[in-house]
């Protein structure tokens, strides 16, 4: 009895022992190389949220670029970045929802308008725009950049 | 009406696949009389259904690259929380400066991108 106990007690401690000296570290070992391979891919991700979060928008200017960086061509690395951003996106909208309120007269005009225009831009214009399109974007851009810092 | 005709354009840039909303934002709160905030707010719900719209194109093309999208959204989760909490947390005039910032930095960088591009696309005619 004490010794069939016993065998028990050594085998189901050899199981624990295989556990611990095999799969524990395998699991471990697993995980810490996809946090490995996938580290940049992490922190832009973080760093996308946080841009997100904090000005409302612009994740996916930094997650463009990590995506890029990443090994993804031009197309896939901005349809990728939509879908990065999508989640980031509706957990920013529960949370800004107690601290914002914004009247349906505005909204409602903005949504429909920019539902039409990304239709139309999607559909017409398939390529990043380039050249001097994207000049006058980072004037403008720039330009109000400059005056909210100062102002 | 002027409204949704910006908007539209916006959205237009923003389908092209340059955020539209870095547009929007500060065009609502210089030309329409939006706070910071409500702008930020605006943008973020109007991004859900063009997205949508978006990736629903884009999932069809075969274009998301889901492996390396799940690592990316995971991590960006708790940073878009923590990013919602700081823009509740700050007053509106210092949020106001930080996000001019944040367009200074992403506008220059564009143009030294513009310029990177311009090399590489006449590169690219050149070889054909």
């Amino acid at each position: 009895m004490q010794v069939k106990n016993i065998s028990g007690l050594i085998r189901h401690s050899g199981v624990l022992f295989y556990i611990k000296i095999h799969l524990v570290p395998n699991i471990i070992v697993g995980r810490m190389n996809y946090m490995k391979n996938n580290l940049k891919l992490i922190f832009g991700g973080f760093a996308a949220g946080i841009c997100n979060g904090l000005f409302g928008s612009g994740g996916g200017m930094v997650a463009v670029p990590v995506l890029e960086k990443s090994g993804l061509d031009t197309h896939k690395s901005h349809a990728s970045a939509v879908a990065v951003v999508l989640p980031l996106t509706v957990v920013s909208i529960f949370r800004y929802a107690s601290f914002v309120s914004v009247r349906p007269g505005v909204l409602l005009p903005v949504c429909i308008g920019g539902s039409i225009g990304a239709f139309v831009g999607a559909k017409f214009l398939k390529s990043v725009p380039s050249g001097v399109l994207r000049y006058a974007f980072a004037a403008f851009i720039t330009a109000s950049g400059i005056r909210m810092v100062i102002l | 009406m002027i409204l949704s005709v910006v908007s539209a354009v916006s959205g237009a840039i923003g389908g092209m696949g340059i955020g539209g909303g870095i547009i929007l934002i500060p065009v609502l709160t210089s030309f329409f009389d939006i706070g910071q905030k409500s702008a930020q707010f605006i943008n973020l719900i109007y991004f859900v259904p063009l997205s949508l719209c978006a990736l629903f194109v884009h999932i069809k093309g075969g274009r998301v690259e889901f492996k390396k999208v799940l690592p990316m959204a995971l991590a960006g989760v708790p940073g878009a929380l923590v990013g919602a909490w700081v823009a509740s947390a700050v007053g509106i005039t210092f949020l106001k400066k930080i996000f001019g910032l944040f367009l200074l930095y992403i506008g220059i960088s564009f143009f030294k991108e513009g310029k990177k591009c311009s090399t590489r696309v006449l590169r690219h005619s050149k070889k054909q």
